[in-house]
């Protein structure tokens, strides 16, 4: 394993080693310009079979399926996927909210060490990596490269980045969108605490551009229980001076009911438009949540 | 309070999820603070206050005025007059309802009855509720007019003498008056002073408002029967009575002649005319009746003639018929000729048949029964209605101690003297200073029994007197034959109280009368025999003697006919139980009681002019109805209305007002509402804020620790 000077607060070696062996494969078709392990648009010479079709002059002799011409008398060419290397951008949502973290690290510092695993993953299995962080505009993008010293570069931007700030999710996904020529992988990692249906129109737009999108939807414990006692003032992490004091004991059902209610909404968005939605609590060891994903994804895609 | 200034500080993203919550929570939270902060801030001044101990007018609480209204209902007789096809009573319970509908709930009530004497029907002030004015309701709905008179004034006495209550501030006697003049007593004028100082000083203001009923009431004139008279409502079988019934036209027009019936039970007695009489005029007509056997018969006299006051058309009296009275006689015994012995002659005036199988049927009601003075102690005196001393020579003091048990418990006991008395020893132990049973001292004896050129004429001393009223009749009875040869003399100084029933011509005492408690006692100064007199040789010896003998008897007799007030009495054995119903048909338990070595039944409650029943309680058999008569006042006849100078009289007194209408209630005078203390309304105040900021308090908490799962993200 390469040595990474300088950042060892963004990635846990413990976190890596349970994701040797693992791979990121994207489940539908990307464009690449090298032959990789994913499946490409092209069609063309390639070890898996797609279908036959009717010979027409100007076809490679060389391509005619003799086989079928023995049995039918008739000439058809054979025509194979190719395959092509992935593009894999993964989008860390910078937003304010995205700083809290109480008893576990916060959700961001969780973000920013799974986007390195998975740069790293990627960059290790020869595909491109790209980085996109975002605040209230996209605050740093790291265009995908296939070069494994690219994540040097991508793990840098990592630990320079800080959430702060009231972000629009759907706006700057729908301008990152606008920034990738290719069709690839999109790994956003974000608590989604953004307008649901602006949401969906950018997962939408997203996902009509031909990207593949996977959601790990990170949020921390004490957002899922509130078990606050006393008396306490919440000051908002997004805007500055926005505070409410409350006993949250009197909250909690309500609250609790409004947070069920939005993780429903997103799963239910994700459904509609086809996004790969994985939840990932901060409680939870961030290797073997990850390493768990991955598994359960290559298993899926094998099936099909 | 606290916990909010130990706030800790959270740096929160997911800011929405809780603005939502907090915008969907926050109307109630702050319903539950604004609850919250009231109650707390009702704890801090309830106590506070409660420390203050302040007083609050009694009408901040309610808005009326506290009163107690005292309802004076006129039970009288004339209340039972009709106004067109209803009678007044009717009108004044009508009236007394709806006055009981206006009261208010801080008002207390209580309800008089004016009858001969006033009489509570609430005793104790009944706070108004609508259960207690419906129970109210149904006992003056009860309510009937008697054939006693109605004494309002006293009745507005009685109201103004109570007790001021502490909790009303004013006092108002709603009196209710058919406008009969006598039941106001308008010409009694210390009377009127007297009620209205009491008005005046009574510690509340208190007013007296007079609602006026029967207007247009008819007036068909008013011819009563008073009353009946009898000489004396008891007697023998076969012995004639006089009974006499007075009447008198009350109305203001001269009366249509008319019949009187008599009756006794259902048997008809005969009928008398009763001329026409002018207003105001009256006329007795007298029946002579004698009854075949013993017991209590009602007479009745009823005029036939119907007018506006019904209730005094007809007049009742009980006699009471004996078959047998028992005397008795109290003689040494006498070893000489039968003429020395003076109960011979008494024996012989009572009746005595000689030729009667063991010589005890008697002629007379009278049966006597002749012992020697030592067998006094050893005999039972209450058997017998009277004693006579017949000259005894000694009756030991026990005996005379035991006699005056006797009289004092109704006997009646008559001594008369002759040769064995002795002036020394009977003033010694009859006289004893005035505190015996003599009633006058005696001194020594005049004239000579063997001289009988020398005499002193006898006379009955009045004719007013029941004892001598018949021996007063020359022309009946020949009482001035009597000569009396040798006699004591009575110190006419040494006594009090005593009547003189014969005395000599010349003013003399020779038969003195003393009542001592219940009972009486005659002293003759001469023996019943005729020894020293020719008295026994007299016609009216007879009658003397058994008029004595009825006058002696009388107080042990039950008296039948009683006026209001009067107790009624009846022998009866010690712890017996009886019934008494009243003339308006209430009935009431009644037990013997033990006064004077005899035990009786007592009713002194005599208010309802009527028939009282008396039924003995006994196990064996049916009970025995005892009757009573209590008898009217013949002033209620008297249907005079108030004039209006008494009108004026009446309004002119301080407090009272006339005809108030729906202001019947309504109070006058300076009022000084009562305060009430409000620290226990505070305290009580105080606990139900402290339970209630509990129980919010004990809610919030319950709603802040409800036991929630956190949301599940899912995969």
């Amino acid at each position: 394993m390469t040595t990474l000077a300088g950042v060892s607060d963004v990635l846990n070696p413990k976190d890596l080693a349970r994701l040797e062996g693992l791979e990121l494969l994207a489940s539908r078709v990307v464009d690449g310009l090298l032959s990789g392990k994913h499946r490409s648009q092209m069609k063309g010479g390639s070890a898996e079979f797609t279908e036959h079709r009717g010979y027409v002059p100007g076809d490679e002799i060389r391509l005619i399926d003799w086989k079928v011409f023995g049995k039918s008398d008739r000439y058809f060419i054979k025509q194979y996927i190719e395959q092509t290397c992935l593009q894999v951008i993964v989008v860390v949502d910078g937003s304010g909210s995205m700083a809290f973290g109480l008893d576990d690290m916060t959700k961001f510092h969780y973000a920013r060490s799974l986007a390195a695993c998975l740069t790293r993953l990627v960059l290790r299995q020869s595909d491109s990596a790209g980085l996109a962080v975002l605040g209230s505009t996209v605050r740093n993008y790291v265009p995908p490269r296939a070069n494994p010293n690219h994540f040097q570069a991508i793990v840098r931007m990592l630990g320079d980045a800080q959430p702060s700030g009231e972000t629009s999710l759907a706006q700057n996904l729908t301008e990152l969108a606008r920034r990738i020529k290719r069709r690839g992988l999109i790994v956003l990692l974000s608590d989604c605490f953004d307008d649901l249906d602006a949401l969906r129109q950018a997962l939408h737009f997203l996902r009509a551009r031909g990207h593949e999108i996977i959601l790990l939807h990170t949020m921390a414990r004490e957002e899922l229980t509130f078990d606050f006692g006393g008396w306490s003032r919440f000051d908002c992490l997004e805007v500055d001076g926005t505070f409410l004091s409350l006993d949250p004991g009197l909250v909690r059902k309500d609250y609790l009911e409004s947070v069920q209610t939005f993780l429903n909404g997103l799963k239910r968005i994700c459904g509609e438009t086809g996004c790969d939605y994985h939840p990932l609590p901060t409680d939870q060891p961030m290797g073997e949540a990850l390493a768990w994903y991955l598994q359960r994804r290559s298993a899926r895609l094998k099936q099909t | 309070m606290l916990s909010r200034r130990q706030q800790k500080r959270i740096s929160w993203g997911a800011m929405r999820f809780l603005k939502e919550a907090v915008t969907r929570r926050r109307r109630l939270w702050r319903l539950t603070d604004l609850l919250l902060l009231l109650l707390r801030t009702a704890v801090f001044l309830f106590f506070i206050c409660a420390l203050a101990r302040p007083l609050l007018p009694a009408t901040w609480l309610g808005g009326a005025t506290p009163r107690e209204v005292i309802l004076v209902l006129d039970q009288s007789m004339s209340m039972s007059r009709k106004v067109g096809d209803t009678l007044l009573f009717d009108l004044q319970i009508e009236q007394a309802n709806a006055t009981l509908e206006k009261l208010t709930s801080r008002d207390s009530v209580r309800i008089i009855l004016a009858g001969e004497t006033p009489e509570w029907l609430t005793p104790d002030a009944i706070e108004v509720s609508p259960s207690a004015i419906r129970k109210l309701r149904t006992q003056v709905d009860g309510l009937k007019p008697t054939l006693g008179a109605g004494d309002l004034i006293a009745c507005v006495r009685e109201a103004a003498d109570l007790e001021a209550p502490k909790d009303k501030s004013a006092r108002v006697i709603v009196v209710f008056s058919d406008r009969q003049r006598y039941g106001w007593r308008v010409d009694e004028r210390p009377l009127w002073t007297a009620v209205q100082t009491r008005l005046q000083q009574a510690a509340i203001p208190s007013s007296v408002n007079v609602q006026l009923l029967g207007e247009g009431v008819a007036d068909t004139g008013n011819l009563c029967v008073n009353r009946i008279e009898v000489a004396r409502p008891f007697a023998a079988i076969k012995q004639e009575l006089n009974f006499t019934a007075h009447v008198q036209n009350r109305g203001p027009k001269p009366s249509a002649a008319t019949l009187l019936g008599w009756k006794t039970g259902d048997q008809s007695l005969g009928v008398a005319t009763i001329p026409e009489l002018a207003p105001g005029a009256s006329t007795t007509v007298s029946l002579a009746h004698e009854f075949a056997n013993a017991g209590v018969f009602e007479v009745a006299g009823r005029l036939e003639a119907k007018d506006a006051l019904a209730g005094d058309n007809d007049a009742r009296v009980l006699v009471q018929i004996y078959e047998r009275l028992p005397v008795l006689i109290v003689e040494d015994t006498n070893t000489g000729e039968a003429i020395e012995s003076d109960s011979a002659f008494v024996l012989a005036a009572l009746g005595a048949r000689k030729a009667g199988p063991a010589n005890t049927g008697w002629r007379s009601v009278f049966e006597p029964v002749v012992i020697e003075p030592i067998a006094l102690l050893a005999t039972d005196l209450n058997r017998f209605r009277c004693i006579i001393l017949a000259d005894p020579r000694n009756v030991e003091p026990a005996a005379i101690d035991k006699l005056e048990v006797y009289v004092r418990s109704g006997g009646g006991l008559w001594m008369a003297l002759g040769s064995h008395a002795n002036e020394v020893v009977f003033n010694d132990r009859w006289y004893r200073g005035g505190l015996g049973l003599a009633p006058l001292k005696l001194t020594a004896a005049i004239g000579d029994a063997n001289n009988r050129e020398k005499f002193f004429a006898v006379r009955a001393a009045s004719d007013a007197h029941p004892a001598t009223a018949l021996l007063s009749d020359f022309q009946r009875l020949d009482l001035d034959r009597a000569r009396i040869y040798r006699r004591y003399q009575f110190d006419a100084a040494s006594g009090n109280d005593v009547s003189v029933l014969l005395e000599v011509q010349h003013g003399d005492p020779v038969v003195v009368e003393r009542k001592l408690e219940r009972g009486r006692v005659l002293v003759q100064s001469i023996p019943l025999g005729i020894s020293w007199s020719s008295l026994p040789l007299c016609q009216a010896y007879v009658a003397m003697l058994h008029e004595w003998l009825w006058y002696l008897a009388e107080p042990a007799l039950p008296a039948r006919n009683l006026a209001v007030g009067e107790a009624i009495m009846e022998a009866a054995s010690p712890k017996d139980i009886a019934e008494l119903t009243l003339p308006d048909s209430r009935m009431i338990e009644c037990e013997a009681t033990a006064a004077s070595g005899a035990a009786h039944f007592r009713h002194v409650a005599t208010r309802l002019p009527g028939e009282y029943v008396l039924r003995l309680k006994t196990k064996e058999s049916e009970a025995v109805p005892t009757r009573f008569l209590v008898q009217r006042s013949t002033e209620e006849s008297d249907l005079k209305i108030l004039s209006e100078q008494d009108m004026q009289q009446i309004r002119a007194t301080n407090g009272f007002q006339i005809d108030a209408g729906p202001d019947a209630l309504a109070v006058s005078g300076k009022i000084e509402v009562p305060k009430h203390p409000l620290e226990g309304w505070l305290l009580a105040a105080l606990a139900f804020a402290l339970v209630g900021e509990l129980l919010l308090a004990g809610w919030t908490t319950q709603r802040r620790n409800l036991a929630l799962k956190p949301v599940a993200m899912g995969g």
